[in-house]
């Protein structure tokens, strides 16, 4: 955790966000730097603490249980994603991305794709897993049958604000 | 894993051009092995023994 903190700051010294004023979606670009850079902090304390713990006293396993950890895993993995706001905040501060930067991370994405897809398949995160966000995500935030100006009609989430 | 999947963000650092986006790529590659090296395998020895 302590080389992580010292990584995080060390990335907060390297980018310059004084002059620089982009954002996304109302949201500055500092603010999706910071917020993307505290997702892997969360997620490596959350597991640390939850691994610690069931192994010193059997917290998980007396408490939310293996299920819940997991659940919680996987929402704090999902929002690394959100990183992909920092990709439109901050969209070519470095260069101008064009087809050859394309080609370059398509030939990254391949190997990516399939080991992630491999892994999920492992955790059988499309049988077990996912259902069980998706049941959640919907209970905190229920679905609301929309109907658009053409009449079609299709559910929505309904979110807080 | 941890080889191969972390490269996902250097993908988009790489089709967004942003400085940011690559400091956030090379950090949670790093950090992500040093969470493996410090914290998990650590846990493997207890988890499945030496």
């Amino acid at each position: 955790m302590g080389g992580t903190i010292l990584l995080f700051y060390l990335g907060c010294q390297i980018v310059d966000f004084e002059n620089n004023s982009n954002g996304f979606l109302g949201i500055s670009a500092r603010d999706w730097f910071m917020f993307s850079m505290m997702i892997p902090l969360l997620h490596q304390a959350y597991v640390w603490l939850c691994w610690r713990s069931e192994l010193c006293w059997k917290t998980i396993s007396n408490t939310i249980g293996f299920k819940g950890y997991a659940m919680g895993f996987f929402v704090v993995g999902l929002l690394r994603f959100s990183c992909i706001g920092l990709c439109f905040a901050d969209f070519g501060s470095l260069f101008n991305p064009g087809w050859i930067a394309w080609i370059i991370a398509g030939i990254i994405f391949v190997p990516v794709s399939y080991t992630l897809y491999s892994v999920a398949s492992i955790l059988d995160f499309y049988e077990r897993v996912a259902p069980i966000i998706l049941i959640q995500v919907i209970r905190v935030f229920p679905l609301k049958k929309e109907e658009f100006s053409n009449g079609f009609q299709m559910p929505c989430i309904q979110l807080p604000c | 894993m941890y080889t191969i999947a972390m490269l996902v963000w250097l993908c988009f650092a790489i089709i967004s051009g942003s400085k940011a986006m690559f400091v956030f790529a090379v950090y949670s590659y790093i950090s992500i092995w040093l969470h493996y090296f410090a914290t998990e395998k650590e846990d493997f020895k207890i988890i499945y023994g030496k």
